[in-house]
């Protein structure tokens, strides 16, 4: 069984949902577009009623083959958009040139001012609440929301810090929109229960019920054919029964672990192809505060701190984005329960090709994380947070603080099929066109060159409008 | 007779190990199946002693929490189960400084979730007023965090 189309779209997270925007709009309403979705539509509803992001056990996929790491991926319809918490800051200038700029790591192929036209559509589209005058990055229009409530002690933080701490850009709605609650600060944002945050469902489920557009769900992509240096069709499965899909243009907009994953099984391999597999390294901190009273704010995450992002530092040592909560985590002594304060350290890391994404050897249906673990570079951070803290902390009276274990879950997965101007080095071009085949673009974080500390779904958004232009 | 006496200690460790695992299973089974009431009745009672909670208002939230952590963590819930009676019935984890960071993070989880979803914050966290428990505050639509201000 057969069928031809003039774009096949594999997933439906951000990276394909935001192409799928922008192709719809450059299309004519004869063109027929199939997306496929590994995973089943599991609405919001069913989500709170399941406490679960997705009827689709994405464990059975996974093969990690060594390391103690979880590596999370919500499969259904909308992808982690379910899953997310909203965090949506753009990345500094500075990530695109990290080796110019600090001698480590790679550049990008693009620049800030590349994507900062995209970055902006994307926050109107997502309704992002952040500040109103400033701005870690440059910034031409204000976002399109007001910013949620700073806590008490985000404002300790702001007095101290006023350049380099900032509202947390966030696409957990400030004031409602049509399809959205505005956010009550539950804390519990994988599962928003009044639906607040930015999700794909909620906001671009109209894209999939467009005529031009064919959704098939439950239909896992498992190899692309080529022919004549160009991606000719994909195999995909359905019931367990394969079937095969011509298209003029396909793009895998899965994440980073399933696009290098198909590309392997379909053959078209490259050195550089499922390796530099790399996750941001967070680190918790819980500070008992000195008779301040926290959780004022109106949203889980409040605020951004910059204080360890850029500076000469980075030529050292990973750079540090800096979230203040606002979830309640009380304190049970009396007359102390606000006085808590948690705070999340992000650490970018440096990719190593050592760490990849290979096809198990035991099912080829399955992925193989091969992890060793962040870079050297992302440890001397780590090693130098308690003289950070010292320095950070100074801002507000505190009584003592805490630092718990590297948190060990990747959710924010990079550069298994990296961008680059170099086709021996790199598997894209800069507009996410496969160096081999021109009709076949990859999306999604796995076309970072690097791992900044900042939340990639804004920046895997833009980068898809900005790959669908260049169309 | 050395093969004999070996013999025997195989019997006796393997005679052992049985009972240590049907006993270790019935256990984790039976705990793991049963309500965790006790454990968090224990551990509230604990924690926030000078606050007037009764068991009937914990039994309560014992039920709303137990069927979001089944769904969302059922490690969490089995191991909160498996805890009761040594919460409850002695210091034991207090003697080893990984499990009272564990403990003590735990307690604290459960605090939270109890006075959340509870009048406490409401009437200005007075410990002299009775607390009552109102609805698990996740499942409260119209007071998701009674402690942000908007």
């Amino acid at each position: 069984m057969s069928e031809r189309y003039d774009i096949i779209i594999v997933g439906t997270s951000f990276a394909s949902s935001f192409f799928l925007l922008r192709v719809l709009q450059k299309l004519d309403h004869n063109s027929r577009i199939l997306v496929l979705e590994r995973g089943d539509f599991d609405p919001h509803a069913w989500q709170i009623n399941n406490f679960s992001n997705s009827s689709f056990d994405e464990k059975t996929l996974i093969d990690n083959a060594n390391g103690t790491s979880s590596w999370l991926s919500h499969i259904g319809l909308g992808g982690t958009s379910n899953s997310w918490w909203g965090s949506a800051p753009r990345f500094m200038p500075s990530d695109f040139r990290l080796n110019s700029q600090y001698g480590v790591g790679t550049d990008w192929p693009i620049d800030y001012l590349d994507l900062e036209p995209y970055y902006q559509e994307v926050e109107q589209i997502m309704q992002i609440s952040g500040a109103t005058k400033e701005s870690p990055y440059p910034k031409r229009i204000a976002y399109p929301q007001p910013p949620h409530k700073f806590t008490d002690p985000d404002r300790y933080f702001k007095s101290a810090f006023p350049h380099h701490f900032f509202p947390q850009p966030s696409a957990r709605a400030r004031t409602s929109t049509a399809n959205r609650a505005s956010c009550c600060a539950t804390g519990k944002c994988h599962l928003c229960p009044v639906n607040a945050k930015f999700t794909v469902q909620n906001e671009l489920a109209y894209l999939y019920e467009d005529p031009r557009v064919t959704l098939q769900l439950q239909c896992a992509a498992k190899r692309i054919n080529f022919k004549d240096g160009l991606a000719e069709s994909i195999i995909y499965s359905h019931n367990n029964r394969n079937h095969t899909a011509y298209g003029d243009l396909i793009i895998l907009g899965a994440n980073a672990l399933f696009n290098p994953h198909i590309l392997l099984l379909s053959d078209a391999h490259h050195a550089a192809l499922g390796r530099n597999l790399s996750s941001q390294v967070s680190i918790k901190v819980s500070v008992d505060l000195d008779g301040i009273d926290n959780f004022q704010g109106s949203t889980s995450i409040t605020g951004h701190g910059y204080m360890l992002y850029d500076g000469p530092h980075r030529k050292r040592r990973a750079a540090a984005l800096i979230e203040t909560s606002n979830i309640p985590t009380l304190r049970t002594e009396t007359g102390k329960w606000r006085q808590r304060l948690m705070m999340n350290f992000i650490y970018e890391d440096l990719p190593n090709p050592l760490n990849r994404v290979k096809i198990s050897r035991q099912d080829p249906n399955k992925i193989a994380i091969h992890y060793q673990g962040h870079s050297d570079y992302t440890q001397r951070a780590i090693d130098e947070l308690p003289g950070d803290l010292d320095k950070i902390l100074t801002a507000l009276p505190i009584e003592n603080y805490s630092i718990s274990p590297i948190n060990q879950i990747h959710t924010q997965i990079h550069g298994t099929t990296r961008m680059g101007s170099d086709p021996s080095t790199s598997i894209v071009d800069k507009n996410l066109r496969h160096h081999q085949y021109d009709n076949l673009y990859i999306l999604g974080s796995g076309v970072f060159p690097s791992c900044p500390p900042a939340h990639p779904a804004l920046t895997v958004s833009a980068l898809s409008l900005r790959a669908a232009d260049s169309i | 007779m050395t093969t004999l006496k070996n013999r025997r200690r195989f019997i006796f460790a393997g005679l052992g190990l049985s009972a240590a695992s049907l006993l270790g299973g019935w256990w984790f089974f039976k705990v793991r199946n049963r309500d965790i009431h006790p454990t968090i009745n224990a551990i509230i009672h604990q924690e926030l002693n000078y606050l007037q909670i009764t068991d009937e208002d914990l039994k309560k939230f014992s039920e709303e929490l137990k069927n979001a952590m089944l769904h969302s963590d059922l490690t969490l819930a089995s191991w909160s189960g498996l805890l009761a009676p040594i919460y409850a019935n002695s210091k034991f984890l207090d003697y080893f400084s990984s499990t009272q960071g564990l403990k003590k993070q735990f307690a604290e989880y459960l605090c939270t979730e109890f006075l959340l979803s509870s009048d406490f914050f409401q009437n200005g966290a007075d410990p002299q007023k009775p607390v009552r428990y109102l609805k698990y505050y996740y499942l409260n639509l119209d007071a998701c965090n009674p402690l942000a201000r908007f």
